[in-house]
């Protein structure tokens, strides 16, 4: 009970000070001749009306504080302190929506709070309206400043210069005597740098709008809350406030705050149209990223029984074959390998589309990939009675970029050209666009004398699905997607696929790619297909894990036709049941397995059955994170599904007949070193020398370190090896264990576990200086 | 071709052979405007040849803890010379570093960064500004690590007193800083930078728009959200955040 007491006095204090703050206010307010609204002589008998009419309508007046409600002629109103209302609002708003700025926050609040009065004010009119039947639209009008002042939001003063006709010529220049917001701003002790009136603005406006039906609105143009004498208000046509605005600011001096349009406050009709783009966009991006998935999942069911219908059909060819066999045979390969690049084009674009596809960037010499398109396309071309000329007009200098994607556009271009063009000529060529010290713009351009292609249809060509002319695609076949892809290429890799036409008949294709100059040779490409010469495997024994039996068949079938022994297993657990068996020469495992995947069965196989067989991963989804999940699990070399005999071969001679030189066994990164000295090789060649001699004598001094228990010299030497080892990118293998090191040598505890962490940095780094010594010795 | 006054003579303080090799020969072939002459390899070999050679610029990777590398920067107090450090991320005395507005290269040095580094060094040789990190630094190091004055980015070499420090607020375009004696500074970092270099100073972001040093906080009016600050000022507080200041007063006091 005691509680309820205090509680009850709590109350009973609070509506005391709120007593004595409205009997304050009363007295600051109250104006002399009680009347609320002043107007010029001319409406003056208008506006004894309204307050006839709207004492008239206040004459039933009830309040019942108990519920905090008010009660006139039937309508029941909930009481809110509105000042609390506006000024709290704004402070909301301001806090909710600080991170876009103080004048950008006090917008959207102000816009809100207008709308909310502006709305608020067109209603009461109406029920007013309604209630005292007002048709005449004068009297409706003039009841708005009585009622206004009223309900108490404001005193109204209406000055001379007005002029409120029910047209577009609607101007009414008032002010507020006393107004509940600014008032609020001025008890709070805060000035604001801006009009606050902002409910008094919606609410008028809101009421000669439903009183006029014209739309209406208005700005306050001087605040007391700002320290000016009045609170002035312009109201007038949207589209005419402004004009109204800039007179005002002649004549007075007043310089109003919006230097842009001053906009109709039209919240309720943004929020629906805001909210009507984003459920359309939200729509749009489910059914793209829909679209996408479907695309890029159909794609690979599509791609993985077709690569084995290549991969047959390659065996296939291998046996004896009579002329006719031999012809239906080659029909099916044409087929299958047109077939391949179509889904391969649509994976590329969906990938595009989900912005997961990279542009790389290595070195390599344009000349060599011109010549490499060239000598692709040369039988093809030979075929037909046209010139098929080659013009790389560029020295031969290395370049960084990505020669299999300019490689894509070029194929593409020359391809449709070539397709297109009977006689005549076909012209692949390339020259320098521009040069600087470190840059250097290529154009390329394939150009020919072919069928051309009508002006109108230029702007489509580059379209999806879309062809310059429909009954191209039952002539010469393609999908469309061709030269959306190299558009799309070209502009991944920072130019712009262009048309132009050739001085008689024909077409030329070109676009400018920058590139950056790099001072390292590329790296030649490992011979490939036809010159690849496998080794004698002398019956070395493969196993192979593949889960679906086609696949698994295909491989050994290969395998078994290059000499090597074959067994099969379908998971990973059956493969470490066999490697438990017997010994395998190499393994051969597929990644997405039922009971136990490739990456499982490896790190079982590297760390439990501690075999240290290589093992080649076979994946469909080639996404770097999962090449280095499995590079992580011990896989030694990495194979993307679907895959060619000549590749599959060339992997495993790579790792049977000198597995020292594989990349991916390597620890060092001279990536790093690369970027930072601009390629500089011999500043690289001076660190790595540097290395060599350095690195024994400070992994002696860790150790002497370890051995002594020196936790001094413990941090200081890890923390010197992990800088010069980062710099090797070892720091990826060893710089965790360095850290570690570090942190419990400051704490002066751990001996043991710093003592466990050597052998294995002793072991990298000695790995390491093999590597860089090779390296060099190159 | 280098012109005598324009050529930075720099020293290099890096006991790892490495890192001194490698950063030696990215300034010898990216930064012409660089002469290194001299590698110190210890806190000894670099006071004796900052004494000596008197450098215009100065690359540092030291050890802040021990006293040593404090005499390395005492020598430099006096020589005008510009200060780059080069550390790694977890170092001691990185947020001393950063709030007292000194030069730093995290490890390893990216040549873009270096290059950087070295024209603003170039450009504000031998100015009060760079006296005055130093100063900071100098007098953070003496405080065990903990800064007692911050060096607001913008200006000349006058240094704000943390302590002085009412509150900061985010501005149009930075943060104002309002200081106890009434006076204010303008910055053109944004708050929430001074929020994560001043954290463990005891400063606290009370709302979006208000970093607050917890020590200044006079009352606290949870009923109206706001904090009552030493001088008088009425800081806006958010609902959620203001519970935390109460745990964050709890822990320091």
């Amino acid at each position: 009970m005691n509680q309820d007491s205090s509680s009850i006095a709590a109350l009973q204090a609070r509506i005391a000070a709120l007593e004595k703050e409205n009997a304050l206010l009363r007295r600051g307010n109250d104006r002399p001749g009680g009347k609320a609204v002043l107007v010029p002589d001319a409406l003056k008998p208008l506006f004894e009306r309204a307050e006839q009419t709207v004492g008239e309508y206040f004459r039933h007046l009830d309040m019942d504080p108990a519920r905090g409600t008010i009660e006139i002629n039937d309508e029941r109103y909930l009481l809110i302190r509105a000042s609390a209302l506006s000024k709290d609002f704004l402070d909301t708003v301001l806090g909710l929506y600080a991170d876009r700025g103080e004048e950008a926050a006090f917008a959207i609040g102000k816009n809100f709070l207008f709308d909310i009065a502006h709305v608020i004010g067109m209603n009461d009119a109406r029920s007013f309206h309604e209630k005292m039947k007002l048709t005449d639209p004068v009297a409706r009008l003039s009841a708005g400043p009585v009622h206004f002042a009223y309900t108490g939001w404001a005193f109204v003063d209406i000055m001379p210069e007005s002029h409120p006709t029910p047209d577009d010529d609607f101007y009414l220049l008032y002010r507020h005597p006393y107004s509940f917001e600014a008032d609020s701003w001025k008890r709070s002790g805060k000035r604001s740098a801006a009009p606050v009136c902002i409910m008094n603005s919606g609410y008028s406006s809101g009421w000669c709008e439903a009183s006029f039906g014209i739309p209406l609105t208005a700005v306050e143009v001087s605040c007391t809350a700002r320290g000016d004498e009045h609170c002035t208000f312009i109201m007038s046509p949207p589209h005419r406030i402004q004009e109204h605005l800039e007179q005002y600011e002649a004549s007075s001096g007043y310089k109003y705050p919006n230097e842009k349009d001053y906009d109709v406050p039209t919240f309720f009709d943004r929020k629906r149209v805001e909210e009507e783009m984003q459920r359309a966009r939200l729509l749009a991006e489910d059914s793209a990223r829909m679209k996408d998935d479907f695309l890029a999942n159909i794609s690979h069911e599509l791609r993985t029984p077709l690569s084995a219908i290549l991969g047959f059909t390659e065996q296939l060819a291998k046996t004896e074959l009579d002329a006719a066999q031999k012809d239906y045979l080659s029909a099916v390969t044409d087929s299958g390998n047109t077939l391949l690049s179509i889904i391969n084009d649509i994976l590329d674009l969906s990938k595009m589309d989900a912005g997961k596809f990279l542009v790389e960037e290595h070195p390599f010499s344009v000349q060599s990939l011109m010549k490499s398109v060239y000598l692709m396309f040369s039988e093809k071309a030979a075929k037909k009675t046209l010139r098929f000329e080659l013009q790389p007009d560029v020295p031969d200098m290395p370049l960084l970029g990505d020669p299999a994607r300019i490689r894509q556009v070029l194929v593409n271009l020359t391809g449709n050209a070539l397709k297109f063009t009977e006689e005549g000529y076909v012209r692949l060529s390339c020259s320098i666009e521009r040069e600087e010290e470190s840059m250097v713009w290529i154009r390329f351009s394939v150009g020919d004398s072919g069928i051309g292609i009508p002006e109108e249809k230029w702007a489509g060509i580059f379209e999806r699905f879309t062809q310059a002319d429909s009954q191209i695609t039952r002539k010469y076949g393609g999908t469309g997607l061709g030269l959306a892809i190299a558009r799309e290429l070209a502009e991944l890799m920072g130019g712009s696929l262009k048309l132009h036409k050739n001085d008689n008949t024909g077409m030329v294709f070109h676009f400018s790619l920058p590139f950056k100059k790099a001072n390292v040779r590329p790296v030649e490409p490992v011979a490939h297909a036809n010159a690849f010469i496998p080794k004698k495997p002398a019956g070395r024994h493969v196993l192979v894990v593949e889960d679906n039996p086609i696949n698994q068949k295909l491989a050994a079938i290969i395998l078994l036709n290059n000499g090597y022994e074959v067994t099969s297993a379908s998971d990973g657990s059956q493969a470490l049941i066999l490697l438990k068996k017997q010994g395998f020469d190499l393994i051969l495992m597929d990644i997405q397995m039922p009971v136990m995947d490739g990456i499982k069965a490896t790190c079982l196989i590297r760390e439990e059955l501690r075999l240290d067989t290589p093992i080649i991963a076979m994946t469909a989804h080639a996404l770097p994170a999962e090449q280095e999940q499995c590079f992580l699990a011990g896989i030694d070399a990495y194979l993307s599904k679907p895959f060619t005999e000549a590749a599959l071969m060339e992997q495993i001679d790579l790792l049977l007949n000198k597995p020292e030189e594989g990349e991916a066994r390597g620890v060092t990164d001279l990536s790093f070193l690369y970027q930072q000295t601009r390629n500089n090789t011999a500043m690289i060649a001076e660190m790595v020398q540097a290395f060599l001699s350095q690195n024994p004598v400070d992994l002696a001094a860790l150790e002497l370190a370890a051995d002594q228990g020196d936790f001094t010299a413990l941090y200081r030497q890890a923390h010197s090896l992990r800088s010069s080892t980062s710099l090797f990118g070892l720091d990826k293998k060893i710089g965790e264990s360095l850290l570690r090191i570090e942190k419990l040598s400051r704490a002066k505890e751990g001996l043991e576990e710093i003592r466990a962490l050597l052998p294995y940095i002793a072991n990298i780094c000695r790995q390491a200086r093999a590597e860089l010594e090779t390296s060099i010795s190159l | 071709m280098k012109q005598a006054d324009n050529v930075l003579r720099t020293v290099i303080v890096e006991d790892e052979l490495l890192s001194r090799l490698y950063l030696s020969s990215l300034l010898d072939n990216f930064c012409p405007e660089v002469e290194v002459v001299a590698k110190a390899e210890s806190e000894q070999a670099a006071i004796e040849a900052i004494t000596r050679l008197q450098p215009d610029l100065v690359l540092l990777d030291i050890e802040l803890r021990s006293g040593s590398g404090f005499e390395v920067l005492r020598k430099l107090e006096h020589t005008g010379a510009c200060i780059i450090f080069i550390t790694a991320l977890d170092h001691y005395a990185i947020n001393a570093i950063r709030i007292c507005g000194m030069d730093y290269l995290q490890k390893p040095v990216e040549n873009e960064s270096l290059q950087a580094a070295v024209r603003s060094a170039a450009q504000n040789r031998d100015n009060d500004r760079s006296r005055a990190s130093l100063a900071c630094l100098l007098e953070a190091l003496e405080n065990g690590g903990v800064p007692r004055r911050l060096l607001l980015p913008d200006e000349k070499g006058e240094s704000v007193l943390i302590n002085e420090i009412v509150r900061i607020e985010s501005a149009d375009k930075g943060s104002i800083f309002l200081l106890e004696n009434g006076s204010s500074r303008a910055d053109a970092s944004s708050l929430s930078h001074w929020e994560q270099l001043l954290r463990d100073l005891h400063f606290f972001r009370i709302h979006p728009l208000h970093l607050v040093n917890i020590a200044k906080v006079a009352g606290v009016e949870s009923d109206k959200l706001q904090l009552n600050m030493c001088d008088g000022s009425i800081v806006p507080a958010s609902p959620k955040r203001i519970a935390e200041l109460a745990r964050r007063m709890k822990e320091i006091r």
